[in-house]
């Protein structure tokens, strides 16, 4: 096994080598750095150039004082980024990634960018696997339903959406028309008539069952629908949301059911008593440490508590679980996880009215913060940044969302006609355990490797988007830095999404050999 | 079964949330929610108003230095800032504007990595000097910050006087020594021929024409002198602001202001090294500064400063600078936020930018034009300082081999076309360009060119030059036109071929397009013609780098004796009618021995909220926010 490792990661460093040393030389000869100096008539332009060339090591016509060829110069940039293998220092040179056409250190710059784009990057994938399993489970269990077609129709036309226009559209009405209609937020009838249509159609489809079945959940949408909106227009929901305090109870608990009946069965005592302690210990918590949490100053606090409650959560699970003790920590933990999430909404509710005031159009196209919000209030900042951030991963999500969608429904269907699921339903195994214990847990093995190549794809995917939001990260500097024909940041870009991708593969192989240990050779 | 049970449960529950809402934490009992910081945060955005500054605020008329539908508080007549009113006054306003992807690095803007626009446009708010480049690239003389005169014509000597009231933004007095530093800073750099002491500056033109440093009674002195021994026709551009604060430097790398002005006076380059470190990085670089360091000579002072990276993003925060002596700046809170041009146009729409300045092609034009129809932005457009032109290649190539063809290339050449085609498209009053050292927004162009060009080339002749392409016996000669490739560039050589191709005039026109070419273009291994840009730096005597025989920039191996003669008369000292006669005479010739055909000047194009007062268009590399300083919401 260890030798099977060794091998697989020195064929990693190869691939990063040929992959540095091809890219390098293709850099070097995309263009011309001194481009704009050479049509300027400035006076100090030669003096400019001549700065530039010493730079970067190239050669001018007046002077070979600078002249290097390209392998030279990549060797020099070589052995810097070798220097990162040796943190001593002592044995190879120092760790860098060189340096821009400007004298910048790039390798504070690639740490910075880097931190950025995973965010984004990250959360795009996590939201993506996410809604497209639970999305591609749907589509499988109700397949050749409308619900199955139109899922495969919109999946589709997400996965063909050009990147650089989905994000343009997207800034034009999840930005700018919203913003506009922010200004003065109210549903009209025709909006409320619209939106109540469209939930009694689909959500039916997605519930299924029988036609009586069906019409009922429909009609109870519309309803619902055209009740609940205005309600909210009146009581200017858009303005200051709030969950309050009986949407968090109800939801504590509704939740804490839910995730019972479908993991355990709510015939399960022991599951459902845990469950339910544990809404009740997060509705507690609501009310204790709601001052605690709006005095915030930085992530910290929130993230500890979240924790906490995850701790909690699996500790009521472990005690009150009995001889369920696996379900009802699953039970508990999900449960946690979701209400603390709950509780989160409700105090970023709570802050959306400041936010308001200090920045009335809540959407900007452009950047990851807003300069001018004018306070340094944690939740203000916290939310701008994260009415910044929704954007660029929705677009960067529903790009992604077709892969996750389409494998999960494929690799379904495949395992549900499986001999091994026809057995379990023949023994008399409820339709949920077979779902989910023994169908689902099987069709999420493919999807493991397809996480490694998304991630690495979905990096490059965001160049683009970040460019398009104005965010400044590894898509910036791989754009300005090939622009400025500039080889060091730009390196730095392939070496991490490079390496990124390289290592995410090596995880999978190993991965692999772990499961399956024919691949051990 | 149990399914229908569980929603029944959840219904009922549904229902019952909306009867708990009562005891909500952190609800006030108003139907609003929100903290105390609630108020602070709406009166630093919308703020109370500094008076009733926007009282007298008129609209342009769309003159030769306004626009139709924006506002002034003065209407400006000149290329210069306008005066502005009496009790003009700085509003509680925030302004946000974007000098393009490019952020600004470095608070000491002569260092050689600062050398961009991005970190001169936010510099330039945090100084002023003794003079800047109107808005036509004419030199205006900034008497709120000092006066200079020439005491000598041979040699050239300069005195400069700072205004009295002229202090730095910690109160410490603006001093000849300041400016002493900065001559350093170029003088005492490591070059190929000597070491120096370790200074990174961007330029050295100043220690190039001015060897001995300027000449000041003290450091503390507020007059100085500056002696070229060779005569400099743009001597002007010289000297402008004080760069960094000398004391602060001084302080910085522990010695006294004596000793640094001792230092200097001595070129003592091992006393000269810690300061150059201070110099080169050391006043505010990469996010990293300290308010009482990073000192302002003009209206805004740094306020904030979000550094994301080199490359591109962040952005940074002026605020007025309490010691400002001259007109109050126009709004409180100024922003540069540093993203790529491509976003600015739906920035602007969604007032995440108040001021862009745009890529100018026509689907921006389209585009913000669609904006300014609902009157909430109004567009400018006009003429940036880059103008494009047609070379010849006379040291190899077809018109080596036979001159006469660049006759007929010129003859067929349909620049008004081009024009049309390209360019007004995005200015609407674009014109052929008929100078090369005269651009057309500038003053004199249109008796510039009466005297100096017959209109020989106007109508695009495709007839004259097919003669002379068969007198010569060449048709079907290959004429490869080279450019860096750029799609506007690539639709010109369309155009060309249309009248000078085999449909046309009877050569076979090539496209040449190709980035590296941008690499050979001065070396002159190229033949055919070179379709590119010089962009203007408002100097007089660039053009002679370009025409003369032995220029840097003559890449085309052209050589004439009365061009040769008349520049050495334009960078002599003499007068401007005589310049402007010698200029004349050298254009002629210029024409007449076709070195090349200028096209057109770029186009440019700026946009903002309409409500913002006193934009202006420049055709200098200074953008858009060249005079931000006077920028004001008018209500």
């Amino acid at each position: 096994m260890l030798k099977y490792i060794l091998k697989r990661f020195a064929r990693l460093f190869l691939v990063l080598f040929g992959a540095s040393v091809l890219s390098y030389a293709l850099i070097v000869h995309s263009g011309d750095p001194l481009e704009d100096l050479r049509e300027s008539t400035d006076a100090d332009a030669e003096f400019q150039m001549e700065t530039r060339a010493e730079q970067l090591n190239l050669m001018l016509p007046w002077t070979d004082q600078y002249y290097l060829p390209w392998y030279e110069r990549y060797w020099d940039w070589l052995t810097g980024v070798l220097g990162c293998l040796d943190p001593t220092g002592a044995i190879l040179s120092r760790c860098s990634f060189g340096e821009t056409v400007n004298g910048g250190d790039v390798t504070a710059q690639i740490a910075n960018a880097a931190e950025i784009s995973l965010r984004l990057v990250l959360i795009a994938t996590l939201l993506a696997i996410i809604i497209g399993v639970l999305t591609g489970i749907v589509s499988a269990m109700r397949q050749y339903s409308f619900f199955d077609f139109a899922m495969s129709f919109l999946m589709f036309l997400f996965w063909s959406l050009p990147i650089f226009w989905a994000a343009v559209i997207a800034k034009e009405y999840l930005a700018i028309e919203f913003n506009d209609w922010m200004a003065d937020p109210h549903f009209s009838q025709s909006t409320i008539l619209i939106v109540a249509a469209i939930l009694t159609v689909t959500v039916p489809m997605i519930f299924g069952g029988s036609a009586r079945r069906r019409v009922a959940i429909g009609a109870t949408m519309f309803v619902y629908t055209a009740t609940v909106m205005p309600l909210l227009d009146h009581m200017h929901f858009m303005e200051q949301p709030r969950l309050g305090t009986g949407f968090i109870i109800v939801g504590s608990v509704v939740l804490a059911l839910g995730l019972t009946a479908l993991l355990a069965g709510l015939q399960n005592r022991q599951v459902l008593i845990s469950g339910l302690i544990t809404a009740a210990l997060g509705v507690a918590s609501y009310f204790l440490t709601w001052d605690l949490i709006r005095g915030a100053q930085s992530y910290l606090l929130p993230v500890a508590l979240f924790a906490l409650a995850i701790a909690v959560s699996v500790l009521v699970g472990r005690v009150f679980g009995g001889y369920a003790k696996g379900q009802a920590t699953a039970v508990t933990t999900l449960s946690g996880i979701l209400i603390s999430l709950m509780i989160m909404l409700d105090h970023y509710m709570y802050t959306w009215p400041q936010l308001l005031s200090a920045k009335p159009r809540p959407v900007r196209t452009i950047g990851a913060t807003s300069p001018n919000l004018g306070t340094d209030d944690f939740w203000v900042v916290s939310l701008d940044q994260l009415s910044q951030l929704w954007l660029p991963t929705l677009v960067m999500m529903l790009v992604s969302l077709a892969t996750y969608t389409r494998y999960t429904r494929s690799s379904m269907l495949e395992v549900v006609q499986q001999d091994f699921i026809r057995t379990a339903r023949a023994k008399g195994v409820n339709e949920r355990t077979v779902v989910l214990k023994h169908a689902f847990r099987n069709a999420m093995i493919p999807l493991a490797t397809i996480v490694a190549f998304d991630f690495a794809g979905l990096i490059g995917g965001a160049i683009v988007v970040e460019r398009v939001f104005g965010w400044n990260s590894m898509g910036t500097m791989f754009v300005t830095g090939l622009e400025n024909v500039d080889p060091a940041p730009v390196m730095a870009v392939i070496l991490f999404t490079g390496g990124i991708a390289v290592l995410f593969n090596f995880i999978a192989d190993i991965l692999y050999a772990v499961l399956d240990p024919r691949i051990r050779v | 079964m149990k399914l229908r049970k569980l929603s029944a449960a959840t219904a009922m529950l549904a229902s019952g949330a909306l009867i708990l809402t009562a005891c909500t934490p952190g609800d006030d009992g108003n139907g609003g929610n929100g903290d105390g910081g609630n108020g602070d945060a709406t009166e630093t955005q919308n703020g109370e108003n500094g008076g009733d500054a926007e009282a007298g605020v008129e609209e342009g008329t769309g003159g030769e230095f306004d626009q139709e539908g924006a506002l002034y508080s003065t209407i400006p007549d000149s290329g210069a800032k306008a005066e502005m009113p009496e009790g003009f006054e700085t509003n509680g306003d925030t302004i946000i504007s974007s000098p393009g992807a490019v952020p600004f690095i470095n608070v000491n803007n002569d260092e050689a990595g600062a050398n961009s626009t991005g970190n001169s446009i936010v510099s330039d708010r945090m100084s002023s000097g003794f003079m800047y480049f109107g808005s036509d690239l004419s030199i205006v003389e900034n008497e709120e910050f000092g006066s200079y005169e020439v005491l000598s014509e041979d040699p050239l000597t300069v005195e400069y006087t700072i205004n009295e009231e002229a202090v730095w933004s910690d109160g410490t007095a603006i001093t000849a020594l300041d400016y002493q530093l900065g001559w350093a800073g170029q003088a005492y750099a490591d070059t190929e021929e000597s070491p120096g002491a370790g200074f990174n500056p961007s330029g050295s033109s100043l220690a190039d024409y001015v060897p001995d440093g300027f000449q000041a009674e003290a450091p503390d002195a507020k007059t100085f002198t500056m002696e070229l021994p060779e005569y400099y026709a743009d001597w002007q551009l010289l000297v402008s602001g004080p760069g960094v604060p000398a004391h602060i430097v001084a302080q910085e790398s522990d010695m006294s202001v004596d000793e640094l002005s001792t230092a200097i006076q001595e070129g003592d380059l091992e006393a000269l090294e810690p300061v150059a470190e201070v110099w080169n990085e050391g006043l505010g670089y990469a996010g990293e500064w300290d308010p009482e360091i990073a000192l302002s000579s003009g209206p805004y002072q740094l306020a904030e400063w979000n550094w994301q990276g080199e490359e591109s993003g962040g952005s940074v925060t002026l605020e007025p600078n309490p010691e400002w002596w001259g007109t109050p700046p126009g709004t409180e809170t100024l922003i540069f936020q540093f993203v790529d041009e491509s976003t600015h146009v739906q920035a602007l729409e969604n007032q995440d930018i108040n001021v862009i300045e745009p890529q100018a092609d026509e689907d921006v034009k389209l585009a913000l034009d669609d904006l300014a129809e609902t009157g909430d932005v109004v567009v400018h457009e006009g003429d940036i300082a880059s103008w494009e032109h047609i070379d010849f290649q006379y040291q190899q190539g077809p018109f080596a081999e036979t001159p006469e063809l660049a006759e007929a290339f010129a003859l067929c050449l349909p620049r008004q076309e081009i024009v049309e085609q390209l360019i007004q498209p995005v200015y609407e009053e674009a014109e052929v360009l008929n100078a090369r050292e005269v651009l057309s927004f500038q003053e004199g162009y249109d008796d510039f060119v009466a005297e100096s060009y017959d209109g020989r080339y106007d109508g695009a002749d495709v007839e004259g030059a097919a003669e002379i392409i068969e007198a010569n016996d060449a048709v079907g000669t290959t004429i490869d036109i080279n450019h860096f490739g750029q799609p506007r560039r690539a639709a010109a050589v369309e155009i060309i071929n249309t009248y000078c191709g085999a449909e046309g005039a009877g050569f076979d026109i090539q496209d040449a397009g190709d980035p590296a070419f941008s690499a050979e273009l001065l070396e002159g291994n190229w033949s055919g013609v070179a379709m590119f840009a010089w962009a203007g730096s408002g100097q007089i005597v660039s053009g002679q780098n370009i025409y003369s025989s032995d220029g840097q920039q003559n890449a085309t191996g052209y050589s004439n004796e009365t061009v040769d003669e008349q520049w050495d008369v334009i960078a002599g000292n003499i007068s401007d009618e005589e310049r402007t006669q010698a200029l004349i005479e050298m254009e002629q010739a210029l024409w007449d021995d076709l070195h090349g055909i200028p096209l057109y000047t770029h186009p440019g194009v700026v946009a903002h909220d309409s409500s913002i007062a006193n934009v202006r268009m420049t055709a200098a590399q200074t953008q858009v926010q060249w005079n931000a300083e006077q920028w004001q919401r008018a209500e």
